[in-house]
């Protein structure tokens, strides 16, 4: 016994010191990633001045680009550059028989006026007879299918549970993760990933907390009665009903093409889950249960009055 | 390669009043490059005992020699010549115009900063309290650090807008678009998995004092 807990504590101190190491590969020195390191002030165009505001903090990021695809050696108008389609990419048509037409990604930053499109990524394949117009057609519908993907909400734990007291802060959180759909929308394979970002939690009683971001997270059991971020304390007695709702943020990638942001966030509840509230005495003794064997909750105890 | 880094740094702050005169010259050079073609990156005709003769006594002769002719970084070693920016006069004026040509002229040497180093330039036009623009400068000074040079992440602003008006900070809404960054480590291997091309909006809240525009409040809008 002696000899394995050593091993792992071996083990641990070697991972402590080969952290250091790795940790320093990593130089952030990017523009963008450096600003978001050391936290540079962030801004967002308010919705209704069109003026741009500083960000709240915990406000939840959308991807602060738009994007589109152009035909890839694509000149303008009826003309195509001759060298680049020489070493296109080579779209091999479907077994559907669905043609495959190459195509360069291009982003700009929204908030910007003038801002110019720049290349992003690709080339990669569109199936379709008029790839012109397939992203908009997409980009239509893909709000009602992220909807009504079979997005797991998550599960919903209270500590304690099932049973709690009345009064008592009953701490309760979710268990979400990040998923994955593959669909197929106008013939094309489009790839979903769903991240939970906000929660909202109805208790039953007549209370709703959020949306708001945290998910909140398991206390130890001695620490049970704590308010938390997402804690509760039921004023009445009974049996209640707690649905979380999580909301959903996607994107979506065309024929693995860059993942594209989908602008509405998608609801989805999770199965409700039931809690009994109960109500507490506290009766105090001055005398242990041999100087009063008639005392309550001693062997010879009469019932609660 | 520490030498190559030592003699454009040493050639940029020996000599600025004949920097720009080579600047000119390296932009124009540059625009008939485009003009061809050709790819600015051509790894073939990097050799590093061409590189080594560049001694920092060539500027000194009248006519441009090879060695003053820009070469961006590759993984045989750093930028060469890298053109160093010029104020222009507008810039000093505390006009929508000045502050916009101010805010072009602090990402031409940011981007410098990236391709030589030296992060001197730019932190002079910046205020103490800019976190976004410190937090540039140890990133670029860390990258740089134990023999390291940077190879892309070349900086350009295709838009600036700017508003000064009297009763409100001026500020500028500008594209920032960041070319692909490569940390090569002396031997010319990668240090790290190369950063990706970035296309971002940024807020930069500039202040009009005694020495001109200064960078001073530097955001990102998301």
């Amino acid at each position: 016994m002696k000899a394995s807990g050593l091993k792992i504590l071996c083990a641990a101190l070697i991972i402590v010191l080969l952290t250091p190491a790795v940790a320093f590969a990593e130089v952030s020195v990017g523009y963008e990633d450096r600003g978001l390191t050391v936290g540079a002030d962030q801004w967002t165009k308010d919705a209704d001045t069109g003026k741009l505001v500083r960000a709240e903090p915990g406000a939840v990021v959308t991807d602060p680009n738009e994007y589109k695809y152009e035909l890839q050696c694509h000149l303008g108008g009826g003309d195509f550059d001759t060298p680049c389609l020489g070493r296109q990419l080579d779209c091999k048509d479907r077994e559907d028989g669905a043609k495959g037409i190459p195509v360069m990604w291009l982003s700009r930053p929204r908030g910007v006026p003038g801002a110019v499109w720049a290349h992003h990524s690709g080339p990669t394949c569109l199936y379709d007879a008029k790839p012109e117009d397939l992203l908009p057609r997409i980009a239509a519908d893909i709000q009602r299918q992220f909807q009504n993907l079979p997005v797991n909400a998550g599960s919903v734990v209270a500590q304690p549970s099932p049973n709690t007291l009345r009064g008592a802060e009953t701490n309760f959180y979710a268990e979400a993760a990040e998923q994955q759909f593959d669909i197929t929308m106008f013939g094309q394979q489009v790839h979903v990933v769903a991240t939970p970002v906000q929660y909202t939690w109805n208790y039953g009683d007549g209370t709703v907390f959020g949306p708001q971001p945290s998910m909140g997270g398991p206390l130890p059991q001695d620490r049970w009665g704590e308010k938390t971020r997402t804690s509760h304390a039921y004023a009445a007695t009974g049996d209640f009903q707690v649905v979380l709702t999580t909301s959903f943020q996607g994107t979506y990638s065309v024929n693995s093409g860059p993942p594209l942001p989908i602008p509405g966030q998608g609801q989805f509840s999770a199965p409700p889950q039931g809690i009994s509230v109960w109500r507490s005495l506290t009766r105090n003794y001055a005398d242990d249960c041999n100087a009063n064997p008639q005392g309550q909750g001693c062997p010879g105890g009469g019932a609660p009055r | 390669m520490t030498l190559q880094n030592l003699f454009t740094s040493r050639a940029f702050w020996s000599r600025p009043q004949r920097s720009s005169a080579g600047a000119l010259l390296v932009a124009g050079s540059l625009l008939l490059a485009g003009c061809a073609g050709s790819s600015p990156a051509d790894p073939g005709t990097a050799s590093p005992a061409a590189s080594e003769s560049a001694t920092p006594s060539a500027p000194a002769t009248q006519t441009p020699t090879p060695s003053a002719v820009y070469k961006p970084a590759d993984a045989s070693g750093p930028a060469q010549n890298v053109p160093v920016p010029v104020l222009p006069e507008v810039a000093k004026t505390e006009t929508k115009e000045g502050a916009e040509a101010f805010v072009r002229f602090w990402y031409e040497n940011l981007s410098f900063a990236y391709e030589t180093g030296n992060t001197e330039a730019f932190i002079q036009i910046s205020g103490p309290g800019c976190v976004f623009c410190n937090g540039l400068k140890d990133g670029i000074s860390e990258a740089w650090s134990g023999g390291r040079w940077i190879s892309g992440g070349k900086i350009e602003t295709p838009a600036v807008t700017a508003t000064v008006e009297p009763g409100t900070e001026p500020y500028a809404v500008v594209q920032v678009i960041q070319s692909t960054i490569e940390i090569r480590n002396a031997d010319g291997t990668l240090l790290q998995k190369p950063t990706p091309a970035t296309n971002t909006g940024s807020r930069a809240g500039v202040t009009f004092g005694a020495s001109g525009w200064k960078m001073t409040d530097l955001g990102l809008i998301r």
